[in-house]
């Protein structure tokens, strides 16, 4: 009967799974014509895994000998992944037709990566979590090289592909001497050993290691090399993806090695933690400042943002009490979920705009998109105000618990670079809102995509940045319960 | 009544919403190329632009070498003051119809959107659902005011829980009691009719529906700041007035002025706005909550420096929003804006968002005496800083940017000697009688063709005679002649200060009234009397403005000579002490045992109109007439011939100061040579302190940031390998920090 | 049977061979041959530390084994990658990789 309760708990995965099955035979039967009907089945689907996540809420056990953790941080990390999911699948299709680029095989690797985010938030040892890194990263570099005719795109996604691997290796090496040193690959065990014995020099190499891996998926700097130049290359819908969902999953990697393995010995990667988080935000933000074109822009922006969440995980490290590591991962999954919703629609408006191949989504693009648009106008003001952080909008609590959480792990003084950093954040995120708002169009701007997915992905992630924004009690007690599993 | 007080700020920001989506489809404006006609090309907009910023530099220079108290230009000037000239005809077709603007005054846009002779004309109607909102919020806002003032009744309206974790919690929730009332007032009513203006003033504006949007949701920021009930609400909205403020200086963004003035203001309200959130910040963290009843509740409790800390940063953010030195060059610069703009923002409401916060605060600062000291010092120098500098403008907005700094550190003043009711009635009188100048002065840029120096203008009442007797009121007021708002709120202040025994206050604060009155009428004088100055062909085209302008300074007109007798008598103990007791009540108390001379202000409260009070209040009055008088000698009796001058005088005293004007030209080279030269050096100076060392700092932070941003940016070549042995490089690096760590 | 340190050392030195062949190189293609260098190199100590290990688990054997696995299909995307390159550009050299910068 345990196995049975196993195969339950994994519901959303299951389903997942049985999607992507789906969507590969519809697709080979749908004629070209009708292949848009993927979207509404890919969106149907991760609906349907989304309400599993509801149906196994509050399950927290350990699956499948300890390999599986199902506990309700996982389970609100794989929500926000079926989130994104829906999202790209609605994002994409216009900007994939318009290049006569292939839908089908794109949701299914959608679908790969998206399954492979939800192992890993699930992951409960050492090789559940490379194994889910793995499967959410490969389809990963497959989506950023998916313009295979564009030599952007190629270059792009091989330049991911190589760091990467090169990533995993390293990550895979801390991994092993993890084992080695502990005798353990399951997470639990690997805590309680660290919390008995003190640290050895193998050790520290190990966590070392382990942070570069781990760090260079999230792009922080010095790691984040890969990060403009794959998002800048791949299509635009597609860099949105990037940029939250692999994203997601690395953090989801962070709490459990940092948090969860490393917890007992958080006084020793702490300092790290702490330098990596205030390079990332200042290295994003002030070459984010340099830039003209908003795609790029975007992509060192979200560098920036990882620097904030990284803030929150070091205040996990130094914090004095449970609550306040508690409330560090509670920022953490705060800003997690609001960034992947701003951020993958920001880099979806940019994609509307850049109906040709050729065009990069510079800045000239956006002007006078106020008269040429309200409504999209309207919505690309919101998200970047709320990237910014600016109240009522989602984006101003994330950062609002990122700073609680610093302040009560007596880390004042990152908090105060946070602010100079959101502060200098604004000169690029408003740049883009006075091109909209100040400028005429120029002379041949191109058409605007129209496309109903588009408009509905856009209403919908629009909608909850306002209304999380104005009503974040919702989430906060969702977000407060996931936290809470991890102790 | 506590939907209807949820209903004030929402209903502006349906407003913002209808006008952002729906606007764009409202408005029809012919584009200008379709139409011909010989401005009609694209460069021609960019073209007198240039022109008029060629002219401008002209101005300014002049303004150095001659002396800025002289107020006929020289031929050469004249010869460059014709941007408009070109103008003049489609200024004339144009006059006929509802207002509009002059060619470099039009939107951004500068080749749109103004209405050819012959083409259609263009359609606006986006303003109509902002206005009505506005409208109505207006409406309400005068029932709770009237509720609360006269029912003495306080609202607290909780709309629901915005943010939990933990026991730190912030609610939704509008506090109205008397302080905020006064603001509501000032604030719905000088925003409805800068509305109201404003369908007149940007007829003819591409960005016409992008304006209203604007204008809504800045009033929705400002009311959210006035009426939330927690310090996070009130930094919500601090955020977003500037936010607004920004987006509206820039309106016309093709100007490089407005641009650069755009970013200007926003860069030094960061600044300030910085050192306000660090103390929200560390309210948060000593007190653990951030609404005010529970903060002021607390505060006593804190360690003295700590008190004192808050205090100093929360008036950082006030220097900031203010304007105050040395954060205050951001608001002359401002009024690159619309005129409207800075009739609404940057005289009547967002401007006094210092002053509520410091009059909001006042249990923090009661209970840190050094930071009284520090608003009161910032407040007389800045009064008699920006008035100084206020005395050589040319620009008519200039002279009106830096009244408004001045007149804004008189409250400050009055805030930090502890005059709470009299600084919040300077801001009410201010709030109308400064948006009633602001209004006054757009009319006469408006009505002038875009002209705004004022010496190519004069005996502009002849030709705008309603505008003229409005802003002969506001002036009135501002230069604080008896039975006018300004009179009886500035008197408060100067009382106190000197019942409270800070003399130098007192003096300091009587010499800028004197100043005060002097550059208000040296402005009236300049711009409607004496002869017109500007070039020939111009004057015949100049009008009065168009019905829905006027109308707004009629309206003004009418709170700025009864606000004073209604609040203010008998002075220095007046209605408005009775309604604002409550709120600076605990304050006013705690003060008594820390400052001297406050239980003798205790005692001086009866006032007596033959007693001390009588005479402060003749001082007060004295100053302004002189100044006044002064104004009048030199820049109308000088370019009249002395018969005409004894024939206007007033009161039959003009043969004896006939007699005295014969020596006239002896007195003017001393004045020219004592103060005209020095005031022009020192002003000069300032000015330089200004460009220099202020912008110059300004621009500093940003110019690293971008050299920094460079740097890091060419790190990025491109090159795999390259990131390959970063990365290495990176993965050395952490090893050795965390064996650093661990050893 | 040699001590654990011995397999270790020949790890490490793998390792190390293998990220210097990624670094130095500049063909995609064996940067990619590098690349396995490493994860071989992982997979050897996974074992080793895992045959040292008492108890008799079998976790770190497993876990070589789900290594492979992943080398394979990491080959295989990679491939794919460096063709599609290949195709536009006309050379596997990623130093002509350079569009993408600042």
């Amino acid at each position: 009967m345990t196995e049975l309760r196993d195969v339950y708990s994994i519901l959303p995965e299951l389903l997942l799974g049985a999607l992507i099955l789906v969507v590969i035979t519809t697709d080979l039967f749908l004629p070209r014509r009708s292949k848009w009907l993927l979207t509404p089945l890919t969106v149907f689907g991760l609906l349907l895994a989304g309400a599993a996540c509801i149906a196994v809420w509050g399950t927290n056990r350990s699956a499948f000998a300890g390999f599986y953790r199902v506990d309700d941080l996982s389970i609100f990390l794989k929500g926000a992944t079926m989130l994104i999911g829906i999202l790209s699948a609605l994002f994409a299709p216009a900007y994939l037709r318009q290049r006569r680029l292939p839908l089908g095989e794109f949701n299914a690797i959608l679908l790969f990566s998206l399954l492979g985010i939800c192992v890993l938030a699930s992951g409960g040892d050492l090789i559940t979590l490379f194994l889910g890194l793995e499967l959410m990263v490969m389809p990963s570099y497959l989506l950023a090289g998916f313009h295979k005719t564009d030599r952007y795109s190629n270059e792009g996604g091989l330049k991911y592909f190589l760091l990467g691997s090169f990533a995993s290796a390293i990550l895979l090496f801390g991994i092993s001497w993890t084992y080695g040193l502990t005798g353990t690959t399951q997470i639990a065990q690997i805590g309680a050993r660290l919390a008995g014995h003190g640290i050895s020099p193998a050790l520290v190499v190990a966590i070392g290691f382990l942070t570069v891996g781990a760090t260079f998926k999230i792009a922080a700097v010095p790691f984040h090399y890969w990060t403009p130049d794959a998002y800048q290359g791949a299509p635009t819908p597609i860099a949105g993806f990037l940029s939250v969902g692999p994203k997601l999953g690395a953090f989801a990697l962070l709490i459990r090695v940092f948090a969860g393995a490393l917890g007992p010995i958080h006084a020793d990667w702490v300092t790290v933690m702490v330098i990596l988080s205030v390079l990332t935000m200042v290295g994003g933000n002030v070459v984010a400042l340099t830039q003209s074109n908003v795609k790029r822009m975007l992509a060192y922006s979200s560098i920036a943002h990882t620097g904030y969440i990284m803030a929150a995980l070091a205040a996990y490290g130094n914090a004095p009490a449970a609550r306040a590591q508690q409330q560090a991962i509670e920022a953490m999954l705060f800003y997690v979920l609001a960034y992947a919703m701003m951020n993958i629609a920001a880099f979806a408006v940019v994609g509307m705009l850049q109906r040709e191949p050729g065009r990069f989504g510079g800045l000239a693009s956006f002007a006078g998109l106020a008269s040429r648009s309200p409504g999209r106008a309207a919505a690309m003001a919101v998200l970047l105000l709320s990237l910014t952080g600016i109240p009522p909008t989602v984006g101003f609590f994330a950062k609002w618990y990122v700073l609680l959480a610093t302040v009560d792990a007596g880390l004042s003084w990152l908090a105060v670079v946070i602010v100079l950093n959101a502060a200098l954040a604004a000169f690029y995120y408003l740049r883009v809102i006075v091109y909209m708002y100040m400028r005429e169009p120029d002379g041949n701007p191109a058409p605007i995509d129209h496309s109903l997915f588009g408009a509905v992905g856009l209403g919908l992630s629009v909608l909850a940045v306002v209304l999380l924004g104005v009503f974040p009690g919702v989430i906060l007690d969702v977000v407060r319960i996931s936290a809470a599993s991890l102790f | 009544m506590e939907l209807l007080i949820a209903l004030i700020p929402a209903l502006p920001l349906a407003g913002f919403i209808f006008a952002v989506l729906v606007g764009p489809r409202l408005d029809h404006v012919p584009l200008h190329g379709q139409h011909g006609g010989d401005h009609s090309e694209p460069e021609d907009g960019y073209a007198s632009d240039g022109a008029h910023a060629a002219s401008a530099a002209n101005h300014s220079s002049a303004e150095i070498d001659d002396s800025g108290l002289l107020p006929i230009p020289s031929e050469e000037d004249q010869g460059h003051t014709s941007p408009h000239r070109g103008h003049a005809d489609e200024l004339s077709n144009a006059a006929g119809a509802e207002g509009v603007i002059p060619v470099d005054l039009r939107d951004g846009l500068g080749e749109a959107g103004h209405v050819t002779p012959g083409g259609p004309r263009p359609l606006y109607r986006s303003w109509m659902v902002p206005t009505g909102l506005v409208g109505l919020a207006w409406l309400i806002s005068m029932a709770v005011f009237v509720s609360v003032i006269f029912g003495g009744q306080t609202y607290h309206v909780r709309l629901y829980e915005w943010i939990a974790s933990g026991t730190f919690r912030i609610e939704i929730a509008f506090f109205v009691d008397a302080l905020t009332a006064m603001l509501l007032l000032v604030v719905t009513t000088v925003g409805l009719l800068v509305h109201v203006y404003s369908i007149g003033y940007m007829d003819g504006d591409r960005g016409f529906w992008r304006f209203f949007a604007y204008l809504n949701l800045f009033m929705f920021s400002m009311l959210l700041l006035i009426m939330g009930d927690n310090f996070l609400m009130l930094y919500v909205g601090w955020e977003a007035v500037g936010l607004c403020s920004y987006a509206l200086i820039g309106f016309w963004y093709k100007k490089p002025s407005a641009a650069g003035a755009a970013k200007k203001a926003f860069v030094l309200n960061r600044v300030g706005d910085f050192g306000f959130g660090l103390g929200v910040m560390m309210i948060w963290t000593l007190l653990g909550t951030l609404s005010f009843d529970q903060v002021f509740a607390g505060i006593g409790a804190l360690p003295g420096w700590q008190v004192t800390t808050i205090a100093l940063l929360l008036f950082a953010g006030a220097v900031g929003k203010s304007a105050q030195f040395p954060l205050h060059v951001w608001l002359p610069d401002a009024m690159e804006g619309p005129t409207p703009v800075s009739a609404l923002i940057h005289a009547a409401t967002m401007v006094n968002a210092g002053v509520y916060l410091v009059a909001r605060a006042n249990p923090i600062f009661a209970h840190a005496p050094a930071a009284m000291w520090v608003v009161a010092l910032i407040g007389t120098f800045t009064a008699i800083f920006a008035a100084a500098i206020a005395l050589t403008q040319n620009d008519i907005k200039k002279v009106l940017a830096y009244s408004t700094v001045s007149q804004l550190a008189y409250m400050f003043m009055g805030l930090g000697i502890g005059a709470w009711a009299a600084a919040i009635f300077h801001l009410v009188s201010h709030g109308f009688f400064k948006g009633l100048l602001f209004m006054g002065s757009g009319s006469v840029i408006h009505g002038a063709g875009g002209e705004q120096d004022m010496r190519f203008m004069g005996n502009l009442r002849r030709k705008m005679p309603w505008t003229y007797r409005t802003m002969l009121i506001g002036s009135l007021a501002l230069a604080g002649v008896p039975i006018f708002a300004g009179f009886f709120s500035k008197d408060e202040i100067l009382g106190e200060a000197f019942n409270r025994g800070y003399l130098i206050f007192f003096i300091v604060g009587l010499i800028v009234a004197f100043m005060t009155a002097f550059y208000t009428f040296r402005m009236m004088f300049m711009t409607f009397w004496g002869s017109y100055r500007g070039p020939k062909p111009q004057w015949k085209h100049i009008h009065e403005s168009a019905g829905t302008m006027v109308a707004p300074l009629l309206v003004l007109a009418v709170p700025t000579v009864l606000i004073g007798l209604l609040f203010g008598i008998p002075p220095e103990g007046g209605a408005i002490h009775t309604w604002l007791n409550p709120v600076f009540e605990a304050a006013e108390k705690l003060r008594a045992g820390i400052l001297p001379g406050s239980a003798a202000a205790q005692e001086g409260h009866g006032f007596a109109l033959f007693g001390t009070g009588g005479v402060l209040l003749l001082l007060g009055a004295l100053a302004g007439v002189l100044g006044i008088a002064l104004a009048y000698r030199w820049y109308v009796t000088r370019p009249l011939s002395p018969r005409r001058f004894v024939e206007r005088f007033p009161l039959g005293l003009g043969p004896g100061m006939y007699r005295a004007s014969l020596n006239k030209y002896y007195v003017d080279d001393i004045y020219q040579l004592v103060f005209a030269r020095g005031g022009v050096l020192v002003g000069s100076a300032l000015w330089w302190f200004d460009a220099k060392v202020i912008d110059g700092a300004v621009n500093g932070a940003g110019w690293v940031s971008q050299r920094l941003g460079g740097l890091l940016r060419r790190s990025q070549t491109g090159r795999v390998e390259n990131y390959g042995l970063e990365m290495a490089a990176g993965l050395i690096v952490v090893l050795i920090v965390l064996i650093a760590v661990v050893r | 049977m040699p001590s654990l340190s011995a397999y270790l050392v020949v790890s490490a030195l793998l390792f190390s061979l293998g990220a210097f062949g990624f670094l130095a190189r500049r063909n995609a293609i064996l940067m990619l041959i590098s690349i396995e260098l490493m994860l071989n190199a992982v997979n050897l100590s996974l074992v080793a530390f895992n045959a040292y290990q008492p108890g008799g688990s079998l976790n770190g054997a497993v876990f070589a084994l789900m290594v492979m696995a992943v080398a394979a299909a990491e080959a295989t995307v990679g491939l794919a990658l460096v063709i599609a390159i290949i195709r536009t550009r006309q050379t596997p050299e990623v130093d002509e990789y350079s569009d993408l910068k600042e």
